[in-house]
C-alpha cells in the first residue's frame, strides 16, 4: 500500500494503516524534534503527542502538502504551545541540562558535539526552528510561515538573525575562511 | 528532504554570505541525524492508535452528552417562559436583539476607526 492509500484507510479509522504510517515517519519526526528541542526526552514525548493529535485530526489532512510536512507542522506547534506553558527560568535550567544530555549521548557514540550545535542549542526557539526548517529541511519562507503561523517576512528575518547569532558565537568573522566546514 | 525547494536571488545572496555558517550548522545537524533512535515495534504503534481512538470516542460521547443536556435545559427554559411567562419571553427576545445590534454596530465602528 502506498502512502496515499494508507492515509485514506487511516481516515476511515483503520488502526493498522495509522500504525504503518507512524512507524515509517517516526524516525524523521523524532530526529526533527531532537534538532529543534535539543532535548531527546522532550523530542520523544512530543512525537508521541503529535501522533495522538494526528489520529484525532486526520480528517483535516487534505493532501496538499506531504504527510511528513503535516506532521512537522503539528509537532512544531505542539512544542511551541508546550513551551509557552512552562516558566522561563525552569525551562532554561532544563534546556541546559537537556542539551548537555544530548551532548553526552553524542560523545558516547563517538560523535563530535560541534561548536555549531552548541551555538544552535543556545538560540531561542523563535530563531532555531525557522533556521533548521530553512537550511536543513529546505522549506521556503512561505512554508515556514505556514508551519509557524507567522508572516514569510518574519520567518526570513528570524532565519537571518539566527544565522547572525550563530556567526557571532562561532566568531566566523575572526577566523580565516574555510575553518568551519568539516565536510 | 534536504534543500529541495527553489530560492529567490536575494535568498541566494544571503545564503552565499552565510555559506560557512550554514555548512557548519548542517554539518552538526547531520551528526545528530546519524545517531540511532529507538523506534518502537508495530504492536506498540497499533496499541497507541487504538488507545487514542478509544479516548477520542469517549471524549466525543461526553461532549455529545453535555451538548444534549445543555440544549434540553435551554429549550425547556424557552418553552417554559414562552408558555408560562410570555412577557418575560418577549423581553428576553428583545434584549437579545438589542445586544446583537449593539455589538455589531460597535464592531463596524472599530473597523472604521482602525482604517
Amino acid at each position: 500500500m502506498d502512502e496515499k492509500e494508507l492515509i485514506d484507510s487511516a481516515k476511515k479509522g483503520d488502526h493498522r494503516s495509522f500504525a504503518m504510517l507512524f512507524r515509517s515517519h517516526y524516525p524523521l519526526l523524532v530526529k526533527y524534534l531532537m534538532k529543534i528541542t535539543m532535548n531527546p526526552d522532550v523530542a520523544e514525548e512530543i512525537a508521541q503527542a503529535t501522533m495522538a493529535k494526528c489520529v484525532e485530526k486526520i480528517h483535516l489532512f487534505n493532501g496538499k502538502s506531504k504527510f511528513s510536512s503535516w506532521l512537522i507542522s503539528i509537532a512544531t506547534n505542539m512544542y511551541i504551545d508546550q513551551h509557552r506553558k512552562k516558566k522561563r527560568e525552569r525551562e532554561w535550567q532544563e534546556g541546559e541540562a537537556a542539551s548537555r544530555k544530548l551532548q553526552w549521548q553524542m560523545e558516547s557514540k563517538n560523535e563530535e558535539w560541534t561548536d555549531a550545535l552548541a551555538a544552535l542549542s543556545r538560540l531561542t526557539d523563535e530563531m532555531r526552528i525557522p533556521l533548521i526548517l530553512k537550511h536543513y529541511y529546505g522549506y521556503s519562507y512561505d512554508e515556514i510561515g505556514e508551519i509557524l503561523n507567522i508572516a514569510a517576512g518574519t520567518a526570513k528575518s528570524r532565519v537571518h538573525h539566527g544565522l547572525l547569532a550563530v556567526r557571532r558565537e562561532l566568531k566566523v568573522d575572526e577566523k580565516p575562511k574555510g575553518n568551519l566546514v568539516k565536510r | 528532504m534536504k534543500n529541495q525547494k527553489g530560492i529567490s536571488s536575494s535568498d541566494e545572496q544571503m545564503d552565499k554570505e552565510f555559506f560557512e555558517t550554514i555548512s557548519a550548522i548542517n554539518n552538526g545537524l547531520d551528526k545528530l541525524d546519524s545517531m540511532d533512535n529507538f523506534v518502537p515495534d508495530d504492536k506498540w504503534f497499533k496499541e497507541m492508535v487504538l488507545n487514542q481512538q478509544r479516548l477520542q470516542k469517549k471524549k466525543y460521547r461526553r461532549e455529545l452528552a453535555w451538548f444534549i443536556l445543555s440544549a434540553m435545559l435551554i429549550l425547556s427554559g424557552v418553552v417554559f417562559t414562552m408558555l408560562e411567562l410570555p412577557m418575560l419571553f418577549f423581553m428576553l427576545q428583545a434584549a437579545t436583539v438589542a445586544i446583537t445590534v449593539f455589538y455589531s454596530f460597535k464592531g463596524v465602528q472599530k473597523q472604521v476607526d482602525s482604517q
